[in-house]
């Protein structure tokens, strides 16, 4: 069903976008007539929109099988939205040199919506830990970046978070929050239960009003080293990179920030 | 970049087969349009680069914006990809390499060309031949995968040189000074060197003459990644007394499959581990 609720223009484009995201979301490659018992829709009509999809590779079929998965292009088209954030690119370099001076993984999440995404990484050398794939989105409280935003949300967004949640996400409505929380403190850092020698920091970036816009996060960290001057290394990486973004708001503004946060809702 | 490109390369531009619905693969290809660095676009330049008459191109954005893969730009005048498209994504499958990336544009230039391609990568000081696709002709020589070329010699390690920042250049002629000598017309002076970077930089492509193999005529472009550097190159190449009269004809044609690759590998940055000097 299309989210606007209007009866859409064209039924097989329907059809087609709704196998597309059977596909996305299984676990393994779907044949036709497991297509067809999900959706409803005849196998013909199944087989027509499949052949479609695989010619502009939307999904591939697996060369073993009569099996189908994603093909590349909605990775491209993944890769495209990474594109539209100016901060991506500025960001890389600060996210090299944090990498660089602390030996970890450092990744940049943007804030979209009540989610987050991330759009940028730069590897450190200790790293032997995925840090989550680029494109992963996530619900503000259900990511590290995200929780290190909601402190910094005007009560008017927070409220909008409630909301969003209670309509969206009724279990969760009531799971997180971070009392304890420090909202000026400029970093946010979060205990691993099952590993008590590492920790997870995120910071947020600021744009020229204050706003929170993204995080960059060290997701994995030696609780050891990351004292007060490794910290006080990451600080003055963003402090640089706020600069930047603050010279030229307008071209580091989220690319979406037109679109009204609540209409944007994940499945 | 403007965004009434004329029309894609035909690995883009789909033509609709027997039994299927035309109107779902307009649709795709609409959507697909936005796979690539520009931004956003209108009506008319969304008609052009398609081949799609705009009443076409509209009743396909109007399927894509209910859907959500599509929303209006921040002007209101143009489109651009909506966050659903984030929905599109398995936690199974990987980022494709460099090979995947490139493998259909290569076809498209061998069509074009039929001459032998090959997809280059930096490897410190030489290049290394990744992939390719040979000519179906005689031909006169095989760069076989895993071959390397000093960045001084052959077409392909050219581009890459020029790519490098001045004093990154100078230092590679300082390491490898005296430049070796390939064939009879390999580049070993550095002020050559210097103004065919100079050149190489200017009009984004290089020419090479029996200068990495005797006997061979090649064209070889620029691959981009996303923060300004190169993830490596393609070279086309035949045999001179062939291919060399075909050049400047074929030029156009490849320079626009060229940029269509362009468009999809600025998507990506340079992948690590980066082999460079002193890394």
């Amino acid at each position: 069903m299309a989210p606007s609720g209007r009866t859409p223009v064209n039924a097989s484009a329907t059809h087609i976008f709704d196998i597309l995201r059977l596909v996305s979301k299984s676990d393994s490659p779907l044949g036709v007539s497991e297509i067809s018992r999900l959706t409803g829709l005849p196998v013909s009509t199944v087989h027509r929109a499949l052949a479609t999809l695989e010619q502009s590779q939307y999904i591939a079929r697996l060369e073993s099988a009569p099996r189908y998965k994603l093909g590349p292009t909605p990775q491209f088209l993944t890769r495209a939205i990474f594109q539209k954030f100016a901060l991506r690119s500025a960001s890389i370099p600060f996210l090299k040199r944090i990498a660089h001076e602390t030996g970890e993984t450092v990744t940049l999440c943007v804030r979209v919506g009540f989610y987050v995404l991330r759009i940028a990484v730069a590897y450190g050398r200790n790293d032997l830990y995925s840090p989550g794939r680029l494109g992963e989105v996530a619900l503000l409280q259900n990511s590290l970046a995200g929780r290190s935003l909601i402190n910094r949300l005007s009560s008017a967004d927070l409220e909008a978070y409630r909301s969003f949640l209670l309509d969206h996400y009724p279990d969760l409505a009531r799971c997180y929050s971070d009392k304890g929380a420090d909202p000026q403190c400029p970093y946010h850092r979060e205990s691993m239960a099952e590993q008590p020698d590492r920790i997870a920091v995120a910071f947020p970036v600021k744009d020229h009003l204050g706003s929170a816009i993204a995080s960059i996060v060290i997701a994995d960290a030696e609780r050891s080293k990351a004292n007060e001057q490794w910290i006080e290394r990451c600080l003055d990486q963003l402090r640089e990179l706020e600069a930047l973004i603050a010279c030229e708001p307008t071209k580091y503004r989220s690319p979406y920030t037109h679109i009204e946060s609540s209409t944007f809702v994940l499945k | 970049m403007k965004d009434d490109e004329a029309g894609l390369s035909a690995e883009v531009s789909v033509r609709p087969g027997p039994g299927v619905n035309k109107a779902t693969v307009y649709i795709l290809q609409v959507l697909t349009a936005f796979a690539s660095d520009i931004p956003a676009f209108g009506v008319t330049g969304l008609s052009k680069r398609l081949g799609m008459t705009k009443s076409m191109v509209q009743r396909a954005l109007q399927t894509l914006v209910e859907q959500g893969y599509l929303v209006r730009d921040e002007t209101g005048s143009s489109y651009q990809l909506g966050l659903r498209v984030l929905e599109l994504q398995d936690p199974v499958t990987n980022d494709p390499d460099l090979r995947e990336l490139c493998a259909p544009f290569l076809r498209l230039l061998h069509e074009a060309s039929d001459e032998t391609i090959r997809l280059a990568v930096r490897a410190q000081d030489n290049i290394v031949i990744v992939d390719g696709i040979e000519s179906p002709g005689r031909v006169a020589y095989r760069a076989s995968l895993g071959s390397m070329y000093p960045l001084h010699v052959s077409p392909a390690s050219r581009i890459i040189l020029a790519s490098l920042s001045d004093s990154e250049i100078e230092a590679y002629i300082d390491r490898n000074t005296p430049l070796r000598r390939y064939t009879p017309s390999s580049i070993t002076d550095p002020d050559v060197l210097w103004s065919d970077v100079r050149l190489t930089r200017e009009q984004g492509y290089a020419f090479g003459f029996s200068d990495g193999n005797i006997g061979i005529a090649s064209v070889a472009f620029p691959i981009h990644a996303s923060e300004g550097d190169l993830h490596g190159s393609l070279v086309v190449s035949g045999p001179e007394a062939r291919f060399r009269p075909r050049l400047q004809l074929l030029l156009p044609d490849l320079l626009k499959i060229m940029k269509d690759l362009n468009s999809r590998t600025r998507l990506y940055a340079l992948s690590p581990p980066y082999f460079g000097p002193g890394c």
